[in-house]
């Protein structure tokens, strides 16, 4: 199943933290990588995805660095900053109250679904 | 090397993955450093999608479905130059963002310097044809003496060959020779070539060069009498008064036109039609003066001979001559009409000072001259002042096409030659203008008030001098501080008007003196008379209007009082408070060559009777 455009769109930043928390990637390891931690049901359309890592780069959340990769292959890899840490913890805060909230109003059929 | 590097990096990518990444690049047109990056990022990205399909065919089907998951490439190129566009320094986004501003201000600039320079002045109204219906009274042609005036001057330069030979006879001196050569050389100019002139000269006796030698003799007696005639009676000398008299014997007929003319109740002249104001040319104002002159010597010889009469009835002639020439006129006519008067007063006085007249002749030429006179305005008329200056002001200011209001450079550059210190930047002319005239002048055009302000000061310039022109010479001095700071407020705000507005006091206190010199003429005819008649002066002015001899007390408009007269033994004294408007008892002023002058001197009186001597 794959996410409204719209509804990932929200949760794409933090997701990317999330991911990129966990050491540094260019980006089609980023784009796989997302793929298959969600088991395929988060997936950043190819368009948005340099435009995300731009704008986060932006705001000093990660920071990209050309390095060359094991098969001698020159790529961007982009890694989380300590603001971006900063930030992935209080966006998985509010994530976490929203799925509470969700919870309640589902009647916990979102937890057990 | 760019090409090259490019062409390396996506040499193992399908052709179609090489163009959608060229169209991104291209469509993000952001710096190429940046684009570098991009792209090298994006070869990366398809090179790792990619590497996994083992044909170029597998690739190429593979490079499609990812270059439309990527959606619109335009899109995807303003995503990616506006995200990119957030990275940058704050440095750069400074720099970046001034430069804009810059670039917009200039651009701004040069818009406002074409609008203003597009505008053009539109022009209304035609205040020459106003001026025209001003000074034509309704009274038909026969009661213009500017015709008569006007054949006296053409006839004065009708010369017999009688008086060219006497002329030529009697006035060898520096000028004639000179103008004689002038003429010699500029009809040798005239020939094809100086050779064959030469040539002719040679043949003394050829009927050519005889005719040309009459023609440089004639041309140069005219050009010679011309500044002859610009002498003053009291300054030709003995020799030269022989000429005088001859010359104007042979043009008694033009003296009579001038009389006959002064008799006429107007003169007006045409001015001309699609001609601004500051173009009016008056050339007759210089003939006018020939024919003054003539007249002043034609009043010297009848004094000199003793017919009084003739040369009193001249005097009013010239006075009347004068008087033609003020009212609604130029003020360059009512300068020369009140130059006009005052010289025949002071040739008037002159004579009485000079010759002992009877007391009818003089009690003649005093009713006389009191007639001429009931009727006169000595005040200044502005009103073809102000149609001068709204002229201008609709010469000198766009009206129409896109620059509305602004001073318009031709016309002001035009006219700073009309008037001295009008622009405050010299004309240079040709290519210079762009370099020097929109460069140095422009700070001062484009800040100068507008048309609409322009207008407002002008009005409140007008409103002032309605309220000066009636006042006497003492009144305006009364308020002379309070009248320069409104003045000098006027042209302290606009540049324009305080440029090209006449001196307005001084020209009042011109026309008070002459007033104030028609006064004393009146009286010293009078206390002449009284004199002749009692055997001495009286004791005060008072006596003479009691007994009859003057009408009123001859007024004194730099003190708004009374003239001073003082008995003097057998003599009198008569003055002005003069130009310092104070009582200096009767001091008289001098030149710098120590020569008595009647309004010069700043800390003098002007004294009318008897004349000082001069200084040693």
């Amino acid at each position: 199943m794959k996410f409204e455009s719209q509804l990932l769109k929200g949760i794409a930043p933090v997701v990317v933290l999330e991911i990129l928390s966990r050491g540094p990637m260019y980006g089609y390891e980023l784009s796989q990588s997302i793929e298959q931690q969600s088991g395929d049901i988060l997936s950043l359309g190819k368009g948005t995805l340099y435009p995300l890592l731009y704008n986060l780069e932006a705001k000093k959340l990660i920071k990209g660095k050309w390095e060359t990769n094991q098969s001698s292959r020159k790529r961007r890899y982009y890694s989380i900053t300590g603001k971006g840490k900063d930030e992935l913890a209080r966006q998985k805060e509010q994530l976490k109250e929203l799925t509470t909230g969700l919870n309640l109003v589902f009647g916990g059929a979102l937890a057990t679904a | 090397m760019a090409k090259e590097n490019k062409k390396e990096q996506t040499q193992n990518l399908p052709a179609c993955v090489c163009e959608f990444i060229n169209h991104i690049i291209r469509k993000m047109r952001y710096c190429r450093k940046v684009q570098k990056d991009v792209r090298a990022e994006l070869i990366a990205h398809f090179e790792d999608e990619l590497k996994d399909y083992p044909t170029d065919r597998d690739k190429e089907e593979k490079a499609k479905q990812l270059i439309s998951e990527f959606g619109d490439i335009k899109l995807l190129a303003v995503l990616l130059r506006r995200a990119k566009k957030r990275c940058r320094p704050i440095w750069r986004t400074i720099v970046a963002r001034s430069f804009q501003t810059v670039g917009v201000l200039i651009l701004c600039f040069i818009f406002y310097v074409i609008w203003f320079l597009t505008g053009k002045p539109a022009i209304t109204t035609n205040y020459v044809a106003e001026l025209n219906n001003l000074v034509r009274p309704a009274a038909d042609e026969s009661m213009n003496a500017a015709p008569l005036y006007k054949k006296a001057t053409q006839s004065l330069k009708e010369l017999s060959d009688d008086f060219l030979v006497f002329f030529s006879q009697n006035y060898h001196d520096e000028e004639y020779t000179r103008e004689l050569e002038r003429i010699a050389k500029m009809h040798a100019q005239m020939f094809l070539n100086e050779s064959s002139f030469k040539q002719m000269l040679l043949n003394k006796d050829s009927s050519d060069v005889q005719r040309l030698r009459q023609t440089v003799h004639k041309e140069a007696v005219s050009a010679a009498l011309s500044r002859f005639s610009d002498k003053k009676y009291n300054e030709l000398t003995p020799e030269q008064k022989i000429i005088a008299l001859r010359w104007l014997q042979e043009h008694n007929d033009t003296f009579d036109l001038v009389v006959e003319g002064s008799r006429r109740p107007y003169c007006w002249h045409n001015y001309g039609e699609k001609t601004s104001m500051s173009s009016i040319l008056m050339p007759y104002l210089s003939e006018y003066r020939q024919l003054y002159f003539a007249m002043l010597w034609r009043i010297g010889f009848g004094a000199e001979q003793g017919r009084f009469e003739d040369a009193f009835e001249d005097i009013k002639a010239l006075y009347r001559f004068g008087k033609q020439n003020k009212g609604d006129k130029t003020i360059v006519e009512q300068l020369v009409g009140i130059a006009i008067e005052a010289r025949a007063v002071a040739t008037a006085m002159d004579i009485i000072r000079e010759y002992k007249i009877d007391s009818k002749t003089l009690a003649d030429f005093q009713r006389d001259f009191e007639k001429v006179i009931a009727d006169e305005n000595f005040k200044f008329s502005f009103k073809v002042e102000r149609m001068r200056i709204c002229d201008e002001i609709q010469r000198c200011f766009t009206s129409d096409r896109i620059g509305k209001g602004h001073l318009y450079l031709p016309r002001f550059r035009e006219i700073s030659d009309i008037y001295d210190d009008y622009y405050p930047y010299p004309n240079r002319g040709g290519i210079e203008f762009f370099f020097y005239d929109l460069v140095y002048s422009s700070p001062f055009l484009f800040t100068h008030p507008n048309k609409e302000q322009t207008m407002a000061s002008a009005n409140e310039l007008f409103e002032l001098w309605e309220y000066m022109s009636p006042k006497t010479a003492a009144q305006l001095n009364t308020e002379r501080e309070a009248i320069e700071e409104k003045i000098n407020n006027i042209a302290e705000k606009n540049h324009f008007i305080g440029a090209i507005a006449p001196l307005v006091d001084r020209i009042i206190i011109i026309a008070n003196r002459e007033h104030t010199e028609v006064e004393a003429t009146l009286a010293i005819v009078a206390l002449t008379r009284y004199k002749q008649d009692k055997e001495q002066y009286p004791d005060d002015l008072d006596e003479l209007v009691t007994s009859g001899y003057l009408k009123n007390l001859p007024m004194d408009y730099f003190s708004d009082k009374p003239l001073v007269y003082k008995k003097t033994g057998d003599d009198f004294l008569l003055y002005s408070f003069g130009p310092n408007y104070i009582d200096n008892g009767g001091k008289p002023g001098y030149d710098r060559k120590g020569e008595f002058r009647l309004w010069f001197d700043k800390n003098a009186d002007a004294i009318f009777w008897p004349v000082p001597e001069p200084q040693q």
